[in-house]
């Protein structure tokens, strides 16, 4: 098998390669962007596929299929495209994703198609490109393809879809110089909200008297902190407070493109800079921000009049600088009253004045500290300990012949790609030790004060020392490599009959430090379009992959898949129909191998570990590694299988109105796993094999719906999308005693949990504080009144793991898209708008469970107390660990949708003769608004993160223009 | 654009660049199409490569149990600072046979290491020399088995216990290696049968093994002075000191005979009487007598003979348990807070029980640890102890080492733990900590002296000697509290008559003299006593001492004697008895 493979490939690559040489001179085809060879036939229809149309005039959606590309009317499988030029105008988005979701259906942001997650990128036709550095200027287009027929020339690497992204080129003619820039401010839409000291005090010695133990603050030092009789000896620290973050950030972004050429070289070059300011206030030397340069080249040239060469150059650096801590992620645990971080020296007692002369200052203040807290130092590591620098570098370079083999055979063209990107990820940084002091506080005779001072000053930490040398560390190598050859044969027979084919060789590796392993894939491909009259299409798409990740008898998987559709509206009784302009239907499916969720080589063998760890003996004199398995061997072990059926309708309507429906549905079969819940003792694990086993189901379908129309000067564009998905455990390694705990038959993303039936009241204990016997023995510790009470699903009269039931869903079912461009003249407005539905969530991050030594957040103002047991929202307070109250169940279940505006913006055209005034072209200036509003039932929860940055909103003002 | 013309030169660097593109599609053609080899290997190593061979059987070594388990956290003895401790958890009201954290059930795994090595062992040329070669093979055939006999044990402590009929049932004892096609649903024999397997194994290990490591040709045993008396010694010297030898598992046997006649398994004289066999032979080994430094064994550099520790671990330097275990001004965690109820275990100085009328020593609840047990400082840090040099003070006004002062890191109880540290390791607030050296023990003296004890009065009482025992309970006992407490005469021992109250005696020496060395959790359960006991810690403030009760230990009920077996291997084997109440 392995040797068929190679040959082929070789096969592929030579025939790509050296015929060409004997091939005679013909025209080259001078289409300027792209290897589409549009077929007339299709050309005349043109004005029959009304795309989102944001230029005004109808054209052909084009698809990207990475390795060729196709007219939305030849497609036999769900594949949609954006074209970003034409966009970009009235939705001036920063990222890839403004132009994803919200536009095709089937797409829930820019990572996940029809519910898969893990998309992979295909930039330039190259796949598995890093796209992290794309800015939509630069963006010729983006295409989504869906279905194994779209995605059998990826091979493995298909799986979960692709998103394709195809970079601007250069055109023969006018040379061209265009520039966008804007400016964003961004401000907090959210932060979390925790209780100040005094509060928090009063509420943990709550806490520890509910736990039957003795109180811990004193009622002075309470009522001190709540009189705020001295801030520092009786802290109460809020980071989300205006004295560690300003109130809005700002960030802007230059964008300057030139583009042109001849016909016999074309060129596009793109620069970019963008700088991402930070909320943090103190010590701006180091908090600095983000700062990215990028440099693109896209080089197009004829070599001769049968080949053409193209080299594309992308280069790109990242680099923020920042302090050694940020107040927004220790401030979801720095406990407000842990201790004063800052202390201002008009503090400290003129009897220290000797050692103060030793002691640095920062603004005024001495850096505090506590000896039980050494390791909690967020401030004083902002301000001494210096900084952090994190760069990450990309480059990206690509060469590709194209070969007119028309003198060979009619309509015979070849390409080879060569690609090579290189990602580094390092950080510089200065790290200063520094001395930080626990205060005593007093009230010192020779002071005049009458408060209290600080009578003693007691250091910790390491010394002030400054760092004397950067120190660099790297955080990740990326080298990705591939070659491709395709040979491509497009001919029209005749009249009736027409084929397209491609046969491709393909082969990537990637390679990443830390890993021994390539991760490499390599297949060959066959793509054949037979097309009859231009109205029937069928579609044979097959690769044959070939795995390094399984045992050699195993490597090869042949993946076949069929398309067809028939274009109604070409039969003679609807041709020239004015109210059915286009009509398809379109059928598709088969089977994909894939290897690209086997997470491992070898996993096929026995595979021995000589280094788990050394023994040794005689007091260390002897020793010898410990030899382990790695896991079992399973010479069978074989691809996962992607199983695809859809069905699909397209139509256009009253040249004004285009509507498409798709119907999915695929299976996940043969996933791979170890059979630890099904087959194997726990103790067996080093020893358990990988199997093909899990089973799941999704299906589906999207609904798309587009109107263009114009009025007079008053012109509409309004698209909504709408997916719905249903997604089913087929088949899975577990074991369980009751039904209801069983994951087949319930969605993919099932949150298990228990039902919660409110909380204990004291009623329901003895006089002694045992739980009374009629009511079910919960085994997560011991419970007292507040704490929450679940339902015993099998009546085995405990509440345990067992009473764990499917109480909800982490993958959302319904996705909607709209977006709407209102134009007058040269005014329009832009609205973006998305809702996810039918998914939830677990509030299980310590701000909302909380008990033991976390910070005390605002939830536990509602908290169960004997007063309050009728209104309490949230269980009794507990200074242990409560496993009872804090564990996955409905109590802490919520609903995840919402509808969100994501974008609004108001653009203004200058008309043709203004700009020609002073010296510009298509001048525009916009203004937008990004992350708007969200409306949902638990808006708050979806708009607040914690212990990072918050969510933005962003206000911009932007300007585009070309000279 | 002139540099364009297609002229023939222009030709020959397509070409050449063509070829090149080629070219190197297919130099990396033949990487791309096999996995980057990582010299891994597969199971035909064992032949080629005996260390590696062994290196399957060290697994089992790795998994031998020592002292720093802290169980005691979930007994009377102490408490844990720790939020979410394992222990803790177990301990107050979490324990379900699908919570374990004191399972056992994957000590499995050391067996399967130990069987996989056993079915290499034979293909395996362990020395070029044909003699040199077989006593290798003898060693390590004698030492896998003699571990597999010991994690069986292990196993069984964990998950012995009664079906809901009643019967007594052991745990499967696997003799073999099962590959993946092989068949794991197995059924429980009977808690007899396990016991007589693993006394099996270990007889054959003894069989195989030298008695001690060493270059003596006096300490060759009989059994194996058919070989080359220069060859024997090679293969059997001091450098493999720390494994097993026939000493160990003999004291071992001793170990699972009594566990076996406890009152919550066999509760038989018979078995008792087993255990003084495979114990007092090595009580005579060392002339009957205690080892004088073996109360604080942990404390300094050990010579590598210490007479106490027949077991241990290689010596390691190291701060680990001093950085989890020292208060918090000396900046550990203090994770381990002795209990009140441990330390009213301690006797007065002069041998009565704390509070006795008898005593020459009144005891003052408000000056509690003046005139009691040596071992009382030995082992457990009071309020105003001493480790080292340091003064602790455990009382409300303490500003770190205080109860309750600073969460997971003060005391709970006003104790911390001394025992087993070293108060010469040094921890800074910053900067290099000064380490020391550690000896984890697996076995000492100390515990086969009590083993005899407990055993002999189980027969027949204080005075009893088994046939050829030199020391009875009362003897043993005398021993110990002398080497404790420096006693000319012990009073309260010589006035104990009946077999009840010196059972209660000896458990609680053996609670003092291996406290916070992993014993307490599971003698508690072989003894088949009440484990519900809440623990006590004793707060001092202004006006004095006062008792609290610190953490309950929600183990009320029968089923808590005996542990489960884990819930999810009791769903995929359905021979796979679960013991009643779990």
């Amino acid at each position: 098998m392995n040797h068929i493979h190679r040959y082929i490939l070789f096969a592929v690559l030579v025939f790509s390669g050296v015929f060409p040489a004997h091939a005679q001179q013909s025209n080259l085809s001078d289409s300027p962007d792209s290897d589409i060879n549009r077929r007339q036939p299709l050309q005349e229809q043109n004005d029959k596929v009304v795309v989102n149309d944001y230029a005004g005039a109808d054209t052909v959606q084009i698809i990207d299929f990475g390795f060729m590309q196709k007219t939305k009317e030849e497609i036999v499988t769900s594949a949609s495209s954006i074209p970003v030029p034409d966009a970009i105008i009235y939705n001036n988005t920063q990222n890839i994703a403004g132009f994803v979701e919200g536009f095709i259906p089937g797409v829930m942001g820019i990572n996940n198609i029809r519910g898969l997650g893990n998309v992979l990128y295909v930039v330039d036709g190259i796949p598995g490109r890093d796209i992290s550095a794309l800015s939509a200027e630069e963006i010729e287009r983006i295409s989504v393809l869906k279905d194994v027929n779209a995605l059998a020339l990826y091979g493995s690497q298909g799986r979960n879809g692709a998103i394709v992204i195809t970079t601007k080129r250069g055109r023969a003619g006018k040379n061209r110089v265009s520039v966008s820039a804007s400016y964003h401010l961004k401000t907090p839409i959210s932060y979390p909200s925790y209780l100040g000291s005094a509060d928090y005090m009063q509420l943990y010695n709550e806490a520890r008297l509910n736990d039957g133990l003795t109180e811990l603050y004193g009622e002075e030092v309470i009522q001190n902190t709540r009189d705020e009789v001295n801030p520092y000896r009786y802290p109460d620290v809020d980071f989300y407070s205006g004295e560690y973050l300003k109130e809005y950030a700002s960030q802007t972004k230059v964008s300057t493109i030139f583009s042109g050429g001849n016909d016999k070289v074309r060129y596009f070059v793109n620069m970019d800079h963008k700088f991402n300011g930070t909320l943090e206030k103190l010590n701006p030397e180091a908090n600095v921000g983000q700062n990215q340069f990028k440099v693109r080249g896209n080089l197009d040239f004829k070599i001769n009049n049968w080949i053409s060469s193209s080299v594309d150059i992308m280069t790109y650096i990242d680099n923020s600088r920042s302090a050694h801590a940020s107040v927004l992620s220790a401030g979801a645990t720095f406990r407000p009253n842990l201790y004063a971080p800052l202390l201002p020296t008009s503090f400290v007692s003129a009897s220290l004045q000797d050692q103060m002369d030793a002691i640095r200052t920062y603004d005024g203040y001495i850096l505090g500290g506590n000896s039980s807290y050494t390791g909690i130092t967020p401030i004083a590591d902002i301000y001494a300990k210096g900084y952090m620098r994190a760069v990450d570098n990309i480059t990206q370079v690509a060469n590709t012949l194209r070969f007119d083999l028309s003198s060979v055979a009619e309509g015979l063209t070849a390409k080879t790609n060569i690609s090579l990107d290189y990602y580094d990820a390092y950080s510089l940084s200065i790290n200063n030790t520094y001395n930080f002091y626990q205060p005593v506080w007093g009230v010192d005779s020779t002071d005049t004060w009458e408060s209290d001072s600080i009578v003693a000053l007691n250091p910790l930490g390491e010394g002030d020392r400054k760092d004397q040398t950067e120190n660099i560390s790297t955080n990740g190598f990326n080298m990705r490599y591939g070659v491709y050859a395709q040979l491509n044969y497009q001919r029209q027979l005749n009249e009736n009959h027409s084929i397209n084919a491609v046969l491709l060789g393909y082969t990537n590796a990637l390679m990443a430090d830390g890993n021994i392993q390539l991760d490499k894939q390599s297949h060959l491909a066959l793509s054949a379009v037979y097309a009859y009259r231009n109205k029937i299409f069928a579609d044979f798409s097959t690769a044959y992959s070939y795995s390094v990740k399984l045992g050699s008898d195993n490597r090869g998987g042949f993946s076949p898949t069929v398309g067809l559709a028939y274009l109604v509206s070409e039969e003679e009784f609807l041709k020239d129909n004015d109210l059915i302009n286009h009509l398809k239907i379109k059928a598709s499916g088969g089977v994909l191998k894939t290897d690209i969720n086997i997470n491992g080589y070898f996993l096929y063998q026995e595979v021995y570990n000589l280094n788990s760890g050394v023994y040794s003996w005689d007091d260390g004199t002897r020793s010898l590694g410990r030899t382990r398995l790695i896991n079992g061997r399973n010479q069978n072990l074989t691809f996962e299988d992607r199983t695809d059926l859809n069905l699909g309708i397209e139509t256009s309507l009253f040249n004004a109105l285009f509507l498409e429906f798709n119907y999915f549905q695929m299976t996940f079969g043969n996933q791979v796993t170890q059979l630890q819940n099904t087959k194997y003792p726990s103790y067996y694990t080093d020893f358990t094999p990988y199997s093909n086993f899990d089973e799941d189901l999704f299906l589906g379908y999207e609904f798309s719906a587009n109107i263009s129309k114009s009025i007079g000067d008053f012109q509409t564009i309004l698209g909504v999308n709408y997916m719905n998905i249903h997604t089913e455990v087929v088949q899975k390694d577990e074991s369980v005693e009751f039904d209801y705990l069983s994951r087949v038959g319930q969605p993919t993303s099932a949150l298990m949990g228990l039902v919660a039936d409110g909380f204990y009241q004291v009623s329901d204990f003895t006089g002694e504080g045992a739980l009374i016997s009629s009511l079910p023995s919960p085994q997560f510790g011991e419970v007292r009144p507040g704490d929450i009470k679940y339902i015993d699903q099998n009546d085995d009269n405990l509440i345990d793991n067992n009473d764990r039931t499917f109480i909800g869903k982490s993958m959302f079912t319904h996705a909607l898209g709209v977006n709407l461009l209102l134009k007058y003249k040269s005014v329009s407005l832009f609205i973006l708008c998305r809702g996810r539905f039918g998914a939830e969530g677990m509030l299980n991050d310590d701000y909302y469970w909380v008990d033991g030594d976390d910070k005390y957040s605002e939830m536990v103002l509602d908290r169960w107390t004997e007063e309050t047991a009728a209104t309490a929202t949230y269980p009794r307070l507990s200074s242990k660990a409560n496993n009872n109250n804090f564990r996955n169940s409905t109590f802490w279940l919520y609903d995840k949708s919402s509808f969100d505006i994501d974008r609004v913006q108001l653009t203004y055209e200058l008309n043709e003769s203004a700009c020609n005034k002073i010296g510009l072209e298509n001048l525009s200036i916009n203004l937008a608004a990004v992350n708007l509003a969200k409306f949902g039932p638990n808006k708050e929860t979806l708009e607040l993160n914690i212990g990072n940055n918050p969510q933005f909103r962003y206000f911009m003002v932007g300007l585009r223009t070309a000279l | 654009m002139s540099y364009f013309k297609y002229n023939n030169g222009m030709k020959k660097i397509v070409i050449g660049l063509l070829f090149s593109a080629i070219m190197m599609g297919l130099i990396s053609c033949e990487e791309l199409l096999s996995p980057v080899d990582e010299n891994l290997i597969g199971d035909d190593f064992a032949t080629v490569d005996p260390s590696s061979a062994e290196g399957l059987l060290l697994n089992a070594y790795a998994g031998v149990l020592g002292q720093y388990q802290f169980t005691s956290v979930a007994t009377d003895d102490a408490v844990t600072n720790q939020l979410t401790s394992g222990y803790r958890r177990m301990a107050t009201g979490e324990l379900t046979a699908q919570f374990n954290p004191a399972g056992r059930w994957s000590k499995y795994e050391d067996i399967f290491y130990v069987n996989k090595f056993l079915s290499i062992i034979d293909q395996v040329k362990w020395q070029e020399d044909s003699l040199l070669n077989e006593l290798t093979y003898r060693r390590l055939k004698g030492e896998a088995l003699a571990l597999r006999a010991l994690h069986h044990f292990y196993v069984l402590e964990g998950h012995a216990g009664k079906d809901a009929e009643g019967n007594l049932l052991g745990i499967p004892y696997f003799k073999e290696f099962i590959d993946n096609e092989g068949n794991f649903n197995v059924p429980r024999p009977s808690f007899e049968a396990t016991i007589d397997s693993i006394v099996a194994d270990f007889d054959s290990a003894y069989a195989y093994l030298p008695y001690v490591y060493s270059s003596n040709p006096d300490d060759i045993p009989d059994k194996d002075t058919i070989y080359d008396q220069d060859a024997y010694l090679t293969v059997n010297s001091q450098y493999y000191n720390n494994r097993i030898n026939g000493q160990i598992v003999r004291a071992l046997q001793g170990r699972v005979k009594l566990f076996a006649a406890s009152p919550a398994f066999l509760n038989s004289a018979e078995v008792y009487q087993e255990a003084v066999s495979y114990v007092s032979p090595l009580v005579d080994e060392i002339n009957f007598l205690l080892p004088s430094d073996g109360i604080e064994y942990y404390e300094s550099d050990l010579d590598s003979d210490n007479p106490e520790v027949l077991w241990r671990r290689s010596v390691a330097e190291n701060a680990n348990q001093e950085q989890n275990n020292f208060p918090p001004s000396l900046n550990g965690n203090g994770n381990v807070n002795p209990s009140q109820n441990l330390v009213d275990a301690f006797p007065m100085a002069d041998g009565y029980p704390r509070g006795s009328s008898e005593s020459m020593y009144d005891y003052d609840p408000n000056d509690p640890y003046v005139n009691r047990d040596p071992r009382l400082d030995k082992y457990i840090l009071v309020n105003g102890g001493m480790i080292g040099s340091n003064t602790i003070y455990t009382d409300k006004s303490s500003e770190q080492d205080g109860v309750n002062q600073v969460s997971q890191k003060s005391t709970r109880t006003g104790y911390y733990l001394k025992k087993l540290l070293r108060p010469d390791v040094i921890i800074p607030v910053s900067g290099n900590v000064v380490v020391q050296n550690h000896y984890e023990v697996y076995f000492r003296y100390t515990e086969l002296f009590l083993i005899l004890a407990e055993a002999q009065n189980e027969i027949g009482g204080p005075n009893y000697r088994a046939n050829g025992v030199f020391l009875s309970a009362r003897d043993i006992l005398r021993l110990s509290r002398r080497r404790a407490l420096d006693l000319f005469s012990d009073p309260y021992l010589e006035g104990i008559s009946s077999q009840d109250e010196m059972r209660s005696l000896i458990r609680n020496e053996r609670r003092l003299e291996l406290c916070f060395e992993g014993n307490r959790f599971w003698d508690l359960r072989r003894w088949g006593v009440e484990l519900d006991e809440p623990v006590y810690g004793y707060y001092k403030d202004e006006t004095g001492y006062e008792q609290i009760e610190v953490e309950k230990r929600l183990f009320e009920g029968d089923k808590y004697t005996y542990m489960p077996i884990p819930y999810s291997e009791i769903l995929k084997f359905s021979a796979l008895v679960q013991n009643a109440g779990w």
